[in-house]
């Protein structure tokens, strides 16, 4: 093998037509400047310390974001509210952690054209991203549990006449945390303190509960904001989440940790299932991914002996074993390309049992990708 | 959108095919390729007065692609499924070229360890000299002569895994995937 040879090679690879490209450089911006924000908020004085940033993760819930049609879905409407005035809306009782497959608050008015696509719930925040369309974010929501965070909004108010930087820090779950620095004080919403953090409105929208609204994009609208705001409704009867798989006969203290969820035909479909209460300590939590499946495979062959074709349960997959680093746990995967019409990936780590394998093959009823067959109930 | 959104939009709409040619070339696989790809625009969105000043931009771009392929953790975010369609791979059918000998080429590129394989995607497909390459790989040029070198012979093996001992074998491969 010399020079030339290798050059011949590269020719002959970069000659072949490349799929059409999913990178998107207006989400490259937007999470950059997430991540510019971020930077801010801790050059101003925030302690570095080693906690993981959970930023609106709208991040995670883009790459679950389907490529379909999205309908407004059963949240009430998206358009423009008619009287222009805010709904009465009351202040929910605090609550200390969330069910994780029902969406705690709600957008009760968006601005035109813009409707819910997805979010994440977890036992101490719930996000809610929406849009114009799928891959488009242009509002995200950031609701807290009660007593997730340093200060109340009365201190905040209170730093700032004191001439202080008051930095807002709020633990979302175990190792995440939310750090931001409110800049100066925003218009109450629907009475409650409320300041702004960049585009980003935060109030606290019940004893001890932070909210925070931002808006994505250019040029920012921060009249609206405080619109939004104003609509989003906390702790209303809302419906569930519906889940195309379901878990059978895990452990009994297992549960869904945390929920991806997709508007999918104008049902919240969970796409992504944490599973908590497993017992392991500092592994991330098992997962299982489900989604309609699309017209090719999309499973990640690991070079190197990692990964290996099988059929379990008639369906074929690819099971994975990826060492971790020095120290580290090992991962786990099984992903299946097409399972009765899903795409569906399950992974674990380190010791736990029972592993992907098992649960694919054991635990996985698969419902498939009509939503008329969905659960509410992931692990039944 | 401000000028630096307008700049940096400009310039990573006129090189996102080179970069995600270089991607695929690094990880052999679209999927990959175009997560290293979005990453490093993020990245490069996040630096861009930086990338802006640099002496090239297409270098700094570069530098941050091979680092992120290179440094690419095995979280479970880095490992996140994809739920898009894939799309068949390139050239898969089309009965223009010999796919199956694109796969082993593919194959053979992927078996080669990451940082060799690195090198000779900057060297021989980027077409960058043993300087330019260091100063994107953060080494030495006698490093990127040495991971040139072993980078060749891992290409070779994973070409020919059980080559003849005579001097005809590399050849007679050649032709066969030529």
């Amino acid at each position: 093998m010399d020079e030339p040879q290798v050059r011949a090679i590269f020719e002959l690879l970069s000659g072949t037509d490349a799929p059409v490209s999913r990178v998107d450089a207006g989400l490259a911006r937007l999470r950059g400047r997430r991540r510019l924000r971020l930077r801010r908020a801790v050059l101003s004085g925030t302690p570095v310390v080693a906690v993981a940033v959970l930023v609106l993760s709208a991040s995670g819930i883009l790459g679950a974001l389907p490529h379909g049609p999205h309908g407004n879905g059963p949240h009430g409407p998206r358009g423009p509210h008619r009287s222009g005035h805010p709904a009465a809306v009351s202040s929910p009782p605090a609550t200390r952690s969330f069910n994780t497959t029902v969406p705690y608050a709600e957008f009760r008015w968006l601005p035109a054209g813009v409707s819910l696509l997805g979010g994440t719930t977890g036992q101490f925040s719930h996000s809610l991203v929406a849009g114009p369309g799928a891959h488009t974010v242009r509002w995200s929501l950031l609701v807290l549990a009660e007593n997730r965070c340093n200060l109340s909004s009365g201190q905040v108010l209170r730093q700032f006449r004191n001439g202080g930087h008051p930095v807002l820090r709020c633990s979302t779950g175990p190792g995440a945390s939310y750090v931001e620095t409110p800049s100066r004080q925003a218009p109450s919403v629907n009475g409650h303190l409320a300041f702004w953090i960049g585009h980003q409105l935060a109030w606290e929208y019940t004893r001890g509960s932070w909210a925070v609204v931002g808006e994505e994009g250019e040029p920012p609208h921060p009249g609206l904001a405080g619109k939004v705001a104003a609509h989003v409704l906390f702790g209303a009867p809302q419906p569930s989440l519906m889940f195309p798989i379901q878990l059978t006969g895990l452990p009994a203290a297992w549960r869904a940790g945390s929920v991806h969820f997709v508007v999918d035909r104008g049902i919240p479909r969970g796409s992504q299932l944490g599973l908590a209460g497993t017992g392991a300590q500092g592994t991330p939590q098992p997962t299982v991914t489900a989604s309609p499946a699309g017209p090719a495979g999309s499973c990640y062959f690991y070079p190197g002996g990692q990964s290996q074709h099988r059929t379990i349960n008639g369906i074929p997959v690819i099971v994975t074993r990826l060492s971790g680093p020095p120290g580290g746990q090992d991962t786990f995967q099984v992903c299946a390309a097409h399972a009765h019409g899903l795409f569906l990936f399950v992974s674990t780590y380190g010791n736990e049992t029972p592993r992907a394998v098992s649960i694919f093959r054991d635990h996985l009823r698969i419902l498939g990708p009509d939503p008329s067959r969905w659960t509410a109930n992931p692990l039944g | 959108m401000s000028s630096r959104d307008d700049e940096y939009t400009d310039y990573v709409s006129a090189r996102m095919m080179s970069l995600r040619r270089t991607a695929f070339m690094l990880c052999q696989d679209w999927h990959r390729a175009d997560d290293l790809v979005q990453a490093t625009i993020t990245r490069l969105y996040v630096h861009w007065g930086r990338a802006r000043a640099a002496d090239h931009i297409d270098a700094y771009a570069r530098t941050v692609l091979v680092r992120e392929f290179l440094g690419e953790r095995r979280s479970a975010w880095a490992r996140r499924v994809r739920l898009d369609a894939q799309v068949p791979p390139a050239g898969a059918g089309a009965g223009t070229t010999d796919h199956d000998a694109l796969l082993d080429l593919r194959a053979a590129l992927a078996a080669v360890p990451p940082r060799q394989r690195a090198t000779l995607v900057l060297r021989f497909y980027c077409d960058l000299n043993v300087e330019q390459t260091a100063q994107i790989l953060g080494c030495s040029p006698g490093t990127v002569k040495s991971q040139t070198v072993k980078g060749l012979a891992a290409l070779r093996r994973a070409l020919d895994p059980d080559p003849d001992p005579g001097p005809q074998s590399a050849g007679e491969r050649r032709t066969r995937h030529g």
